[in-house]
């Protein structure tokens, strides 16, 4: 049986601080899976701790101003993946047009974290209980990578594969995260279930709503995030969601929902909070 | 006269504890030739330990030393002697320190280690306390019989019972007949964590010449230094403890912890001192932490809502140890009806052994715990019998000359008033009630109210003691053994005494940090029982060093010593001001003109010791404790019933304290009190696989409220029915302030929604299952009118 030693010190390895992003490309280029990106750290340093991982060098990339600017064009918000929660939190058209990820970001974690921790960082981990996730997800957000050799841009719904993996290979970082403008009149937001007033998501739900569409995504209730589009019910008013109809969603959704028991929450209160929350969220989308 | 009690003087150690400079013991890094010390811990939660084989370790360049439970084979603990500082013949609990080492740093110690190999055989494990209290084949502790315990605990050989309390008065069944209803329930509670910020550091340091001296964060550094005595066996002069300032220590720092250990590695180590600091995860797998509770009550009450007979059982899952756990089980054992006059009692209380970590004192000393049971019980009484809450406790509790412990002690008068409490309470919830109608209608609104009171818990022969040294200049230094971890005592006792000595406040220093060489002795930082203790003890120091200082003067004036008086920092004769010498002038020791001296430098010594008696084995009758605080809390909630969530608008609190001291830190312990309490009562519990192994070793999966869960509002009431003996006629508040809050809770969702929680915690999630099982179409309506609100 190996012991069981909770650690106080960090594993061994380099830090490195490049100050440009072509830099971060040549080392991942050349320390590949000996490496490991280093944001804020409030995901990595844990893991580090309790030895999970043991990477030979840390690429720091707090030094790397290009991964850290926030930009809204007439068609898109680009956020660079370094940027600390709590500067995209400034930005009033934040709140104005992604009001799910305003409303997801302001719920991460707590006020000390979200000045360290970053939105690159908080998709690099794959949780499944991610909260940008699902905002992200209906949002149709794009994720821009880049290595040495390639650069690439993917939609978000394809980057989480299970539980702490994702699509990047071991050369990749993510350079930023781009966000279409939602059409006038969309109304999207997020809302998660916990156990005290900051924590990590039971369940998160996103829902964004406009004339043409209508969808949901789901965090911390099956491996990866999910997203499900609901456009099919054409849902236009208020008047047009009754306990009926929504019977019908419900149906439409659960056989996707694979939450676990932990201890956080059993399985049971996770569906039955991803429900009410599913009702309390449409219903506001509508009103 | 007085300049400084009762009022909001800031605290003494405000500047330096919010500017960094305030000293904690991992601050300690100084002390020459320091080691890192760090120990592997028991992976099974109950096996023999068949061999540990330490020589890869041993090999490794910068270990120093390594331990082995065979090292030192002394079993430790205050009450009963059942804990090894290492596992010498088995394991009982996952998280139980196996082999520790000292190296040069923790990276060094953290290598070595994982080198270390131990062979366990297992055993089968114990977790559930009803299972455990009738188990006489898996025991944990085999050899218990063997072990010392203090004369007031009563083991039952061959069990897994440390201690078994019994509380007996009138004739039980005569009682019950007398009754028109019997109500029979079963509560509970689980362990929990202190969950202090700042996490254990010991620092040990055994000198080639046998001394030992210890930097510890410790509760109670002068129970520190006399158990380290015994255990090596030593006398008590040959120690010195050092207790910085405290991070919290709400109990859990109380008893002996891991100083024998780090005195131990330093042994070991050639003498080097050995610094042990826990990390959070061994902090909550390796360090004490608060009793579980299973509790079954049979209550008896006439119609008109009188209690004729009060039968319970509590079982206290004292986890793997038990040294401090049975006197939780004992106190709580006494106090086990609550605040009431009841005339037919049978009650059991029972400390018995788990494979899980080990319990200690936590604030409240099981009386949050009992409060719970008593106090939910008395709730669904009074619902059936449709009387109303506070009339029927105020029909049932305790008044002065009434009985308390059995049949012997009576209330004294000066007691202070439960019916007050309770009074002020219910007025500031009761009138708005139902008033404020929710607009969405799963939103429901209750309120709950629970009565309680505690005394500290401690022998009959619990001493403090101060003293009072005076400067050149007239300041002076007042010297008590009890430790500061953010009560803020402190500085209430510097207001007692810049009120006896006349002097203004900023000449009184009194140091935050503790050195059992240095201090006056106080026997435990525990039980509310500083402020009255030590306060009793400051104020007698002080009369002790005025009288010295009136001796002199008397001379010099030529005055009767009982004519003096002290003010702004002058003595003189009553009403005769002018006549005065100034402390400076005396203090040190008087000189006349022609330079001859009388007296000297003063230094006044106070003591003070509790009044009680050894309780009755039989029975429990006798006196338990020197103040018992009176108090009532109440909440006023707002319950979701389609996601369990609670809302907490309002909580009320009214404590009898006799006399308040320093209001603002009254305050700070309301506050911070019942945050905790409401913490524990919505979502602490620690959580174990099937094989005993901690689920939720981190502040991520162990919820504590955090700032946002702080009610909405707080009205706090202070009654000031002044008890004879205490100082200013001042009674304890620390541990009172949380007394109330779970059951006021509990009775709050009774209100609300007529749903009756037994268990803690009560998270969203368990008030939603107990929606479910209780109200089973509930949830499926309220679905469906809020698809139809628009
Ligand atoms: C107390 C606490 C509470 C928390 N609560 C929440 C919560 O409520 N909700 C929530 O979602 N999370 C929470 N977290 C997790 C964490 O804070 C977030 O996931 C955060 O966004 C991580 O960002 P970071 O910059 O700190 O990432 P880091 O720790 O620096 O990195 C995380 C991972 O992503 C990789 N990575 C970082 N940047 C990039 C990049 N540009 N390209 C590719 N890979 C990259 C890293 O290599 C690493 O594997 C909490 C953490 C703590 C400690």
């Amino acid at each position: 049986m190996k012991n069981t030693i909770s650690f106080s010190t960090l594993p061994d390895f380099d830090l490195l601080t490049p100050s440009s992003l072509n830099e971060v490309l040549e080392l991942l280029n050349q320390y590949k899976e000996k490496s490991r990106l280093l944001a804020g750290g409030t995901d990595l340093l844990i893991e580090l701790r309790q030895r999970l991982k043991a990477p030979e060098v840390l690429i720091d990339l707090k030094k790397v101003s290009d991964l850290q600017t926030i930009r809204i064009t007439d068609d898109e918000l680009i956020i660079g993946a370094v940027t600390p929660i709590i500067e995209i939190l400034t930005l009033p058209v934040v709140k104005e047009e992604f009001n799910a990820l305003y409303q997801a970001l302001i719920d991460l974690a707590d006020e000390i974290i979200r000045y360290r921790a970053t939105l690159g960082g908080n998709i690099g981990t794959a949780s499944p209980a991610a909260d940008s996730a699902a905002p992200l997800y209906v949002l149709d957000a794009q994720i821009e990578i880049s290595s040495l050799s390639d650069a690439r841009t993917i939609p978000i719904t394809q980057f989480f594969t299970g539980v702490k993996s994702n699509i990047l290979s071991t050369d990749e970082v993510i350079t930023s995260i781009r966000i279409p403008r939602p059409l006038k009149g969309t109304k999207s937001a997020f809302m998660k279930a916990k156990r005290s007033s900051e924590d990590l998501a039971i369940v998160g739900v996103a829902c964004l709503h406009n004339e043409k569409r209508t969808s949901l995504a789901y965090t911390a209730i099956a491996p990866t995030p999910l997203l499900i589009d609901i456009t099919d019910f054409k849902l236009e008013k208020r008047e047009d969601l009754n306990q009926t109809i929504f019977e019908r969603i419900w149906e439409k959704i659960l056989p996707n929902l694979n939450p676990i028991d932990d201890v956080r929450s059993s399985k049971k209160y996770r569906i039955h909070m991803a429900e009410i929350i599913t009702r309390k969220i449409l219903k506001e989308a509508l009103e | 006269m007085n300049n400084y009690v009762g009022k909001s003087v800031a605290r003494k150690d405000a500047k330096e504890k919010v500017s960094g400079l305030a000293e904690y013991a991992v601050d300690i890094d100084y002390i020459p030739n320091l080691l890192s010390g760090k120990f592997l811990t028991s992976p099974i939660a109950h096996a023999r330990i068949v061999s540990i084989d330490t020589t890869e370790a041993e090999k490794i360049p910068g270990v120093v030393a390594i331990v082995t439970g065979k090292d030192w084979p002394v079993k430790i603990g205050l009450y009963a002697g059942d804990r090894d500082i290492l596992a010498v013949e088995k394991v009982v609990w996952i998280g139980q320190p196996v082999v520790a080492l000292a190296a040069e740093s923790e990276i060094i110690a953290e290598k070595a280690l994982s080198l270390i190999k131990v062979e366990y055989q297992s055993l089968e494990p114990i977790f559930d306390p009803k299972k455990a209290m009738e188990s006489k084949d898996i025991l944990v502790h085999e050899k218990m019989v063997e072990y010392n315990h203090s004369p007031a605990f009563n083991p039952i050989p061959g069990t897994n019972i440390a201690n078994h309390f019994k509380l007996r008065k009138g004739d039980i069944e005569d009682g019950f007949n007398k009754a028109d209803e019997i109500f029979e329930n079963e509560f509970s509670m689980p362990q929990v964590s202190h969950a202090y910020l700042e996490p254990i550091v010991s620092i040990g340091h055994y000198r080639k010449d046998g001394s030992i001296e210890v930097w510890s964060s410790a509760q109670s550094p002068f129970t520190v230094r006399y158990l380290l005595g015994i255990t090596f066996a030593t006398p008590t002069s040959n120690i010195t403890v050092h207790s910085p300032f405290l991070g919290g220590g709400f109990g859990g720092k109380a008893g002996l912890n891991f100083e024998p250990l780090a005195v131990l590695l330093s042994r070991k180590a050639r003498n080097r001192p050995v610094k042990l600091m826990l990390t959070r995860e061994e902090n909550f797998r390796s360090a004490p932490i608060r009793v579980g509770m299973v509790a079954s009550i049979k209550t008896g009450v006439t119609k008109q809502g009188k209690i004729t007979a009060q039968q319970i059982k509590y079982i206290w899952d004292s986890g793997a140890c038990a040294d401090y756990a049975v006197n939780v089980g004992r106190a709580a054992g006494y106090v086990s009806i609550g605040p009431y006059d009841i005339e037919n009692i049978k009650s059991d209380s029972y400390t018995v052994y788990t494979n899980k970590p080990y319990a200690t004192a936590f604030r409240g000393f099981g009386h949050l715990e009992l409060h719970w049971v008593i106090e939910r019980q008395n709730e669904i009484i009074t619902k059936k019998l449709g009387i109303d809450p506070v009339a029927f406790r105020k029909l049932n509790t305790l008044k002065p000359g009434t009985g308390i412990t059995g049949n012997q002690h009576r209330l004294r008068e000066d007691a202070g008033s439960i019916d007050e409490c309770l009074d002020k309470v219910w007025i500031d919830l009761s009138p708005k009630k139902d008033k404020i109608k929710s607009f969405d209608p799963w939103i429901f609104r209750g309120i709950g109210i629970a009565g309680f009171m505690k005394g500290p818990a401690q022998p009959p022969n619990s001493a403090s003691s101060a003293y009072v040294k005076f400067n050149e200049d007239g300041s002076a230094l007042v010297s008590v053994g009890t430790s500061e971890m953010g009560q803020g005592t402190l500085t209430s006792l510097a207001q007692i005494a810049a009120d006896e000595l006349g002097l203004p406040f900023e000449k009184i220093k009194i140091r935050g940090d503790r050195d059992t060489d240095r201090d006056a002795y106080t026997w435990q930082t525990v039980g509310s029982r500083s402020l009255f203790m030590d306060g009793n003890a400051v104020k007698n120091a002080c009369i002790n060093a005025k009288e010295q200082i009136f001796e002199t003067v008397s001379q010099v004036l030529r005055v009767p010593k009982s004519d003096l008086t002290i003010k702004n920092e002058l003595v003189f004769p009553r009403g005769e001001p002018w006549k005065h010498l100034s402390l400076s002038e005396v203090v040190m020791g008087y000189m006349y003109p022609s330079g001859e001296s009388i007296g000297g430098p003063v230094i006044g010594h106070g003591t003070y010791m509790a009044k009680m008696t050894i309780l009755d084995a039989n029975t429990g009758a006798g006196n338990p404790a020197i103040f018992e605080t009176f108090g009532a809390q109440g909440v006023e909630i707002e319950l979701n019933a389609l996601t369990g969530e609670i809302t907490i608008l309002k909580l009320v609190s009214a404590f009898d304290i006799g006399k308040v001291i320093n209001p603002q830190l009254c305050e700070g312990q309301v506050i911070g009190g019942s945050v905790m309490a409401l913490s524990i009562a919505t979502s602490e519990k620690l959580q174990y696989s099937d094989k005993g192994d901690l689920l939720n070793p981190s502040f991520v999966d162990y919820i504590i409220s955090r700032s946002g869960d702080i009610p909405k509002e707080f009205i706090t009431h202070f009654v000031e029915n002044p008890q004879e003996d205490g100082p200013h006629g001042a009674r304890g508040i620390g541990e009172l302030t949380m007394i109330g809050v779970p059951a006021a809770l509990g009775n709050a969702i009774s209100d609300a929604i007529g749903v009756e929680i037994f268990d803690l915690p009560i998270t969203s999630e368990k008030i939603w299952s107990e929606i479910q099982k209780q109200k089973p179409t509930l949830i499926s309506n309220l679905k469906q009118k809020m698809m139809e609100g628009i």
